[in-house]
């Protein structure tokens, strides 16, 4: 019915702990709030990567309890209250962390398959 | 609980709300109609109430949230179903206190150990092999001892810590102006040591209180001796008291559930073994070396075994024999007996449970009944998952409605599981209450034991039945979770009938528990019932014993045979009485004077067993009416005036004849009690009287009977045939004698209809709990069919419309209710029978006068299950017959 559902079958369903990455990622350019987060992620991944607006707020949640990131309610651009997410100190040492290892990950997997090549993720 | 401040539910919902809003703000920004954007919003943000739900459950109080709410929830189901409720409960109530109750008194007859330090550590001697007493002597294994052999052996050896002998006499305790029998424990002085038991009060006796014979007048009350009798007054210490008419000083009390060294008889006083002459009518018996009547406990050493005690003892034991029959007073025997005697064994056995009589008496029957119990039990689980089970697809549409509403699975399951765990608190709580009443019931015929329950055994029902309940519970439950909600709503039959095949089968087990149980009942009953109607030989109606123990009362010796004399006079002129007869020894208690004898009829003969042998007045077989079938009963022939030992005059029972002097005249013919080879038999049987049963309830034995005029036995148990109900001439029994002499104790005056139901207390208990248990499966059964005929009648109700719809009868109909309950029951006696005879040849020996196949117990069991199979399908049948065949058709 919308754009969103014809283009549906393009997109990748976000796999398990990816999540959390990609919303540490989002926040290192300043904070954002929910909304804000899932647009962001869509849009940088070219709308590849399909984020389900409502498993995002539970993923937040966690990483708040890790205290990774910290919550403030602010007033949007467009003067809408809303709860704007900001990373912390250990939050960044996670996203250099996972950013590692995920190249690491994406690396071997490439490998396996055999696309091993000087244009591949390093 | 909560360490930091914790994110509002509402807070999250702003958030949420606030998401949506941007959404549809950007989406209209990218040219989205306003009126589709916020529908847009919701649906890339998915479902919004999972989410929200998802946020509300990781708050750390969900669990104790959801607790209460499906506890809540649960309560609110059980109200709905009052009557399945009240059966889970009251079954798991029933299979909790019965368990509880049972199984502590089994537990205290067969394997509780002694309240005493390291029960463990105590071992039991045993003598096994010959023992030669004075002139007589018996083959086997036995737990007495001679006294003597407990002094040397606890200087001479090295295998044992601490040793201790204890023995048991009936005293007479005055207090105040009325005296009352009392068991006693006479025990060494190192008993209370050995054992480690500390006073209540004052102190024990110890080795000092127990130097020189007859030296030592203490006692130690027990604690319920104190407690009841001196109305728990610490200053009874250091008072005196009369014992058998003779001053004691109370030096202590001993603690509270300490009941000496044998569960079978709770001593209401301790005395030292020195003073065992006071206790036993004159006869000490401490140095004699003839005589066993002493129990001897012993602690091992660190590091010593049972096996090895035995190994080091034996050769010691061995030398110990060798010496006994070189001591002056050694009786003649033959070589077989001194070969005998001489390879006698001291066996090493477990003595934590202390000695026990009772253990003996009640092993098999508890058995019995703990096999019952676990019946009944098992029976009650059953009826508990199936009601469970029952409960759980009554509910099914609503719980696939919620499932299909999002609940997850686990939500549902767990929720069964606490209305689960409820109906098991509730039952618990109930058995909990219900158990100290069936010990309580069961110790009307076991007297001697103790109520207290046991914590272990309850914990351990409540922890089984809980678990069966909440197992029962779940294991439907996430049955029906799995069925998918669409095939349940729809309410198609093949999403229940998995679960109801299983139904039939518990149902199925129901009917084989019950009628095991049944036909069990029908066996014992029966057994009581051959048992009473036989008697023990003579008519026990209007028949009262009561036994007297003069020396007991302050009497000497001497003084006991006129008064015993008078005694028999004095009740024998009472108008209500129409004969008295006097025995040395109570009948029917199971025990009594047994010995070996020697017969003299041209050959000799050694009769190869000890022998019941009795010694009474005439008229004594008058009283019971049991007539003299050849020779004569005792009379004035019989009596010394003086008073000593010396047998005259025998009359022996038929039985005894049968036996010993089928093929020659027994009258005129001799024996002599014993069985050395010096002993000379020279006492004349003088009559024949008819057999009756008296040790042994289910069978005669030869029997002989002396003329108590010419023994020395100072007391016995008089038999009063009465013209009037006992109550009356018990009275005026009591009135004579105290006319006689008041300082002369009545003792355990009964009819001998009490004396023979007391003798088949394990006879009476089993047909009674039985016949109980057998009432309650039968119940259960009823209430199991009920709930799957019920539940099968609804499940067919749209059959059935189609059935009635063309034609079929009414009646018809509902007979295949009855039916489908009749193929269950059959099945069941399928199972059952083969299982009951099986059973039946187990409990063979507790049997009489009944075969375990008793084909019309058998039959009349059958007959009552097909009874309560009609009974419990007459409602369900009915409801099929009565329906509306329109409405049926339209039902789902």
């Amino acid at each position: 019915m919308t754009t969103q559902d014809a283009s549906n079958s393009d997109r990748i369903a976000l796999l398990q702990g990816t999540l959390d990455v990609l919303i540490l990622r989002t926040l290192v350019f300043g904070h954002q709030h929910g909304q804000g987060i899932a647009r962001a992620i869509q849009q940088s991944s070219d709308d590849v990567l399909l984020v389900d607006h409502g498993s995002l707020y539970p993923a937040l949640q966690r990483l708040e309890k890790k205290g990774w990131i910290v919550a403030e309610w602010g007033v949007s651009a467009n003067n809408r209250r809303a709860r704007f997410y900001e990373l912390t100190v250990l939050g960044r040492e996670q996203l250099a962390r996972e950013t590692h290892q995920w190249c690491r990950l994406a690396s071997a997997m490439a490998r396996v398959l055999g696309l091993d090549g000087a244009e591949t993720v390093r | 609980m909560i360490r930091r401040t914790e994110r509002l539910d509402d807070d999250f919902s702003e958030e949420v709300e606030a998401h949506l809003r941007l959404e549809a703000d950007q989406l209209i920004e990218e040219g989205m109609a306003p009126e589709d954007a916020m529908d847009a919003a919701r649906r890339a943000f998915g479902n919004v109430t999972q989410t929200r739900e998802r946020f509300y459950e990781s708050n750390r109080r969900m669990w104790l949230e959801n607790l209460l709410r499906d506890g809540r929830y649960a309560l609110r189901q059980m109200r709905r179903s009052p009557i399945s409720t009240a059966t889970i409960v009251m079954s798991l109530a029933l299979g909790i206190g019965l368990n509880t109750g049972i199984f502590s008194l089994a537990d205290q007859t067969l394997v509780r150990a002694l309240p005493v330090r390291a029960p463990e550590e105590l071992v039991q001697l045993h003598w096994n092999g010959r023992f030669v007493g004075a002139g007589m002597g018996s083959v086997g294994s036995g737990s007495l001892v001679p006294y003597p052999l407990y002094a040397d052996l606890r200087q001479a050896n090295d295998v044992f810590v601490d040793m201790l002998a204890r023995t048991t006499a009936e005293v007479h305790l005055r207090i105040g102006d009325r005296s009352e029998a009392v068991p006693a424990e006479l025990v060494s002085g190192s008993y209370f040591s050995a054992l480690g038991i500390q006073p209540a009060h004052g102190r024990l006796i110890g080795e000092a209180d127990d130097l020189y014979e007859d030296a030592h007048p203490v006692v130690v009350l027990s604690y319920d001796t104190w407690r009841l009798r001196f109305g728990a007054d610490p200053e009874v210490v250091g008072t005196q008291l009369r014992m058998n008419d003779l001053p004691m000083t109370v030096i202590g009390v001993a603690p509270q559930g300490f009941r000496g060294t044998d569960w079978s008889m709770a001593p209401g006083l301790w005395i030292p073994m020195a003073m065992k002459a006071r206790a036993t009518r004159g006869w000490s018996g401490v140095d004699e070396r003839r005589a066993r009547f002493a129990h001897v406990f012993a602690r091992l050493a660190p590091d010593v075994s049972r096996e090895d005690a035995a190994a080091q003892l034996q050769p010691w034991f061995t030398s110990y024999l060798r010496a006994d029959t070189e001591r002056e007073g050694w009786p003649a025997v033959t070589e077989g007996q001194m070969a005998e005697y001489l390879a006698s064994k001291l066996d090493v056995r477990p003595g934590s449970q202390g000695q026990s009589r009772l253990q003996r008496d009640v092993q098999q029957p508890m058995l019995i009944l703990m096999v019952a119990t676990g019946l009944i039990f098992l029976l009650a689980c059953l009826n508990v998952a199936n009601l469970s089970f029952a409960r759980v697809v009554a509910g099914r549409r609503a719980t696939a409605l919620r499932s299909a509403l999002g609940a997850s699975r686990w939500r549902i399951v767990g929720e069964q599981l606490i209305e689960s765990g409820l109906l098991a608190a509730m039952g618990c709580a109930l058995g909990a209450a219900l158990a100290p009443v069936v010990s309580r019931g069961v110790l009307t015929f076991l007297e001697r034991l103790d109520a207290t329950l046991d914590g272990r055994m309850l914990l351990f029902a409540v922890a089984i039945t809980g678990l069966t309940t909440i197992l029962s519970g779940a294991a439907p439950a996430l049955y029906v979770a799995s069925v998918r909600p669409v095939n349940a709503l729809k309410q198609q039959t093949s999403a229940t009938a998995a679960g109801f095949t299983l139904r039939k089968t518990l149902v199925v087990g129901q009917f084989v528990l019950a009628l095991i149980l049944l036909i069990g009942a029908g066996l014992f009953s029966r057994t009581l019932g051959s048992l009473r109607q036989q008697g023990p030989g003579y008519s026990t109606t209007n028949l009262m014993m009561f036994s007297v123990q003069p020396m007991n009362d302050g009497f000497e010796r001497e003084g006991t045979k006129p008064l015993l004399r008078e005694l028999v006079a004095a009740v024998e002129s009472l108008p209500e009485v129409e004969q008295a007869g006097l025995a040395a020894f109570e009948m029917l208690t199971g025990g009594g004077w047994n010995n070996p004898m020697t017969v003299d009829v041209g050959e000799r003969i050694v009769t190869d067993r000890s022998h019941p042998m009795n010694a009474v007045s005439e008229g004594f077989f008058e009283s019971l009416g049991t007539p003299i079938v050849k020779g004569r009963d005792f009379d004035e022939r019989d009596h010394f005036e003086e008073f000593h030992w010396d047998l005259r005059s025998v009359i022996v029972n038929e039985a005894f004849v049968e036996r010993y002097l089928s093929n020659t005249e027994p009258i005129g013919a001799r024996l002599a009690i014993g069985n050395g080879p010096d002993v000379v038999p020279e006492i004349v049987i003088v009559g024949v009287v008819q057999s009756f049963r008296d040790t042994r309830i289910r069978e005669t034995r030869p029997q002989a009977f002396f003329s108590l005029w010419e023994t020395r036995f100072s007391g016995g148990t008089f038999y009063v045939r009465t013209r009037t109900p006992s109550e009356v001439a018990g009275r005026s029994i009591r009135a004579a004698v105290a006319k006689v002499d008041p300082t002369v104790t009545v003792l355990s005056m009964r009819t001998l209809d009490d004396q023979l139901d007391r003798m088949l207390s394990n006879e009476r208990m089993l047909a009674t709990l039985a016949g109980a248990f057998a009432v309650l499966a039968t119940l259960l059964a009823m209430i199991g069919l009920y709930a799957v005929l019920s539940f099968s009648a609804e499940r067919r109700t749209k059959e059935m419309g189609i059935r009635l719809a063309l034609g079929a009868q009414r009646w018809a109909a509902g007979g295949l209710i009855v039916r489908e309950a009749m193929v269950l029951a059959v099945i069941g006696f399928a199972i059952a029978l083969p299982a009951a005879l099986a059973l039946g040849r187990l409990v063979e020996s507790q049997l009489f006068g009944v075969q375990p196949l008793d084909v019309p117990k058998f039959a009349g069991a059958v007959a009552v299950l097909m009874l309560v199979c009609l009974i419990a399908s007459v409602l369900p049948a009915r409801k099929v017959g009565t329906m509306d065949p329109l409405k049926a058709l339209r039902s789902e």
